[in-house]
């Protein structure tokens, strides 16, 4: 039927769906106890930080623009809670050859969505377009009291899931999250995890201590006015330069460095320990 | 004489949260109970929490109407604390709630009402073919078109919103969003690509312009008939086959209506109180009862619970108002059959009487005389309800007639934003206060009222345009819009009551999204696949 080939191309409205690697959507209502472990998870995920190929989609409980959402991704991941009697916790991941059926059209409502509905309604909208690669994560709740907060079997599983997503479908390009000191004493930030971190291009610098090695920690500030350090670009591609000579100590730990985000202090970790490559030229000289 | 009791559960597509039960004597429908089965219990939810709390929870009562929810409980913390809105502010509020109700429009007509057009009842019909071709779901023409299009007001809002559905970003003293020229670009694109291809093409055959000039029930009767496209496009389609069917005979309702208005003046809501509101509204507010108008006053709201699940002794105000649920079984031993609270109005002359909620109150709230230069004044809905009487034609025209009157306002407020101007006034947080805030969601009057002690909500009232037109009868054993309307319904096939569901869906209420549905039979089935071995 010529008529439903085109259904995907009503949506094309001159400004092309913005492209991902991976879109994550967390489905459920923060209301009713462990039933929002979805969005919450979703919400732990924007709060650690994703690479930048990936969005991420509280879906609530709106069900058909989840389809809608799936527009211009090349993977999809859908967490959703789930009630079939299993024991609380319990993580079903539904394989993709299952997901290949998910049922007739029939019977959908705005008002009562879930996600092989979307999944249904999705490949009804976008035809061609849908994304093929598709998984489904489902955690059994373990109470639905409005106004609870997550169970702690619920918690346990929706962590198990991050880790699960962190590590299979988290390995595209990311964030570069390396920092280099150089040996005048600057450090230099890469664009995107400078951008990702320091929207006002201005942080504080502090040097904890830690038994085996210290850390810089870089606190993100709203402007320069606050005090602090301004993040000079550096070359065109937006690469960012701050001169850090003045807090760590003289011998200055020059090379690259990993970085990592620290969410309860809201920080910018650089860990200062003694790279692999120095450690085996101690070892072999 | 046969007399029948039928339990029609549920209402086709919705799973099992609003139960409808009717008594049909010789084919007509004699009485009728709408038993909401879902306790909601938001307002104990907010009880105690920080007064902000409404802003987070509130959009999530549905996954429809967030936006709304939103809306208006903004206003009534903006009305608690006194705060000062920028003019941006109320432009971009008004913009992002008007175009939740554009996505609704066309996605509840094709996805929810028309859709049982194609019943079998309506073979005999000379016009069914084509209502088979058009509305048929997923495969038919206008059908795919309305929905996949229906998605891209909504596009605008997660501009403005950062996020569509559930977005928080309306706060006290404005929004957090600052939008630049190139979201404006895009939202007006947008935005154009949905008219150009589903208002103008496909549902009006016409200019916005051609069907804004309609007035009265003969010039929409002549502005079917006045050329091919407007007597073949999806509207005049529409017109011809609710005459040709009937649907313009029966689910009249209570014939009073109740709007309490939505968005505002930029100027005149600068520092919104209650008593400053119903001037400051576009879309105004008012009450049509007994074929009189009179002012909305929120003081007049109050809720009955006589025949819902909660204790109570007399209707309250929602600022004192309760939320104390009673086990159901020992409710339906004192004649309580519903969740759902009996939401009255108190009409100057009549007493506490059930008014309609929705599009066609907003629209005869429209018809009143007194409008002032910035407010809608729009005499066709009144003139139809004066020549034909209300009924499910009339309810369904009154919904599509504000796509085109809501996008002109969307362009308007877009072009006036001031991208260099102040998109939020830090508020004062007052310890206490009592706030309303009210906005028209898709589907009606959806109203907050607040009151705050000690910094913290004291009580939150929640009252949804659901609960006014799905409410059980109150102390006068009066029933609700909702049960009124079915009153009357012509059932041609008991086994298939098609007449019920269009009565019912042509209120649109919205139950069901309060709950996130499982399916136990699915997840069975799924169990083979556990990946951390806890079964």
């Amino acid at each position: 039927m010529a008529a439903d080939t085109q259904r995907h191309t009503l949506l094309d409205d001159g400004f092309p769906p913005t492209p991902c690697d991976v879109l994550v959507v967390g489905c459920g209502n923060i209301l009713r106890g462990d039933d929002a472990v979805g969005p919450v998870l979703i919400r732990r995920l924007w709060e650690d930080g994703v690479p930048a190929d990936v969005r991420i989609v509280d879906g609530g409980t709106a069900g058909m623009d989840v389809a809608f959402q799936m527009r211009g991704a090349q993977r999809v991941v859908v967490v959703d809670a789930s009630s079939t009697g299993a024991s609380p916790g319990t993580v079903y991941r539904v394989p993709g050859e299952e997901l290949a059926d998910t049922g007739p059209l029939d019977g959908l409502h705005t008002h009562s969505f879930r996600w092989d509905h979307a999944l249904t309604f999705a490949r009804w909208l976008l035809g061609p377009d849908c994304p093929t690669d598709i998984t489904v994560f489902l955690i059994e709740v373990a109470e639905l009291t409005p106004g609870a907060e997550l169970s702690t079997e619920v918690r346990a599983a929706m962590e198990q899931v991050i880790e699960i997503i962190r590590n299979e479908f988290f390995d595209g390009p990311g964030i570069d999250d390396h920092v280099e000191v150089t040996d005048s004493g600057h450090l230099r930030i890469p664009a995107a995890l400078a951008a990702a971190r320091f929207p006002a291009d201005a942080c504080g610098l502090g040097l904890v201590e830690r038994q085996s090695h210290p850390e810089l920690h870089m606190i993100p500030l709203q402007g320069p006015a606050n005090g602090g350090q301004l993040l000079k670009q550096r070359n065109l591609a937006g690469d960012r330069v701050i001169l850090v000579r003045e807090t760590l100590s003289d011998d200055l730990p020059v090379g690259n460095h990993r970085t990592r985000w620290d969410q309860t202090l809201g920080v910018l970790v650089v860990d200062l320990a003694p790279r692999e490559l120095d450690r085996d030229d101690r070892q072999s000289g | 004489m046969t007399s029948v009791d039928m339990f029609v559960s549920p209402l086709g597509r919705v799973e099992g949260d609003l139960d409808v039960r009717v008594t049909i004597t010789d084919g007509v429908v004699t009485s009728a109970w709408t038993e909401a089965a879902m306790f909601r219990g938001f307002e104990i939810i907010l009880q105690g929490k920080d007064p902000q709390a409404g802003l987070i929870v509130t959009p999530r009562i549905c996954g429809i109407c967030g936006g709304s929810h939103l809306y208006k409980a903004c206003y009534a913390l903006d009305t608690a604390w006194a705060t000062h809105v920028p003019h941006n502010a109320t432009l971009i509020r008004n913009i992002a709630q008007a175009c939740e109700t554009l996505q609704s429009i066309p996605r509840y007509f094709y996805a929810l009402f028309a859709v049982d057009l194609v019943n079998k009842n309506y073979a005999k019909s000379p016009l069914y073919e084509e209502a088979v071709r058009r509305f048929a779901p997923y495969v038919g023409t206008a059908y795919q078109k309305g929905v996949v299009l229906s998605n891209k007001p909504v596009e605008v809002y997660a501009i403005f919103g950062g996020q569509w559905p559930h977005s928080s970003f309306m706060v006290p003293g404005g929004v957090m969003s600052a939008p630049s020229l190139a979201d404006v670009t895009r939202a007006t694109a947008i935005l154009h690509h949905w008219k150009d291809n589903w208002l103008e093409k496909e549902w009006l055959g016409c200019s916005i312009e051609r069907w804004m000039e309609i007035q009265s029930w003969e010039d929409m009767q002549a502005w079917v008939n006045e050329n091919e496209s407007q007597y073949n496009s999806d509207c005049g389609f529409f017109i011809r086959f609710c005459l040709d069917v009937g649907l313009d005979a029966y689910g009249g309702g209570v014939g009073n209506y109740l709007a309490t208005g939505t968005y505002f003046d930029p100027e005149l809501y600068e520092n919104p109180t209650v008593e400053g509101r119903n001037p400051a509204l576009i879309n105004r507010s008012g009450v049509y009862a007994d074929g009189k108008f009179s002012e909305f006053d929120h003081l007049r709201v109050a809720e009955d619970v006589t025949h819902s699940f909660y204790e109570g002794t007399r209707p309250l105000h929602p600022w004192e108002g309760e939320t104390k649920p009673i086990d159901p079984a020992v409710g339906r031993g004192q004649g309580k059959y519903s969740w759902a609270k009996s939401p009255r109005y108190d009409v100057p002359g009549l007493g506490h009487v059930p008014l309609e909620a929705g599009p066609l109150a907003r629209r005869i709230a429209a018809a009143a005389p007194g409008a002032a230069e910035h407010q809608d004044s729009d005499p066709l809905f009144l003139d139809m309800l004066q020549k034909k009487g209300p009924s499910v034609f009339v309810r369904q025209m009154a919904r599509m007639h504000e796509a085109p009157k809501y996008f002109q306002w969307v362009m308007d407020w877009i072009s006036q934003l001031d991208l260099q101007g102040s998109f939020y006034t830090k508020p004062q947080e007052l310890v206490s206060g009592k706030g309303f805030g009210s906005t028209e969601a898709a589907r009606g009057s959806l109203s907050d009222w607040i009151v705050i002690e000690d910094g913290k909500i004291a009580n939150y009232q929640v009252v949804t345009p659901t609960a006014w037109n799905i409410g059980p009868r109150d102390s006068q054993e009066v029933l609700g819009p909702i049960e009124q309307a079915l009153v009357g319904s012509p059932i041609v096939d008991q086994d298939d009551p098609v007449e019920l569901g269009h009565v019912a869906r042509s209120f649109d209420s919205c139950l069901v999204c309060t709950v996130h549905a499982y399916d136990g039979k699915t997840g069975r089935q799924l169990s083979k696949f556990v990946v951390n071995g806890m079964v």
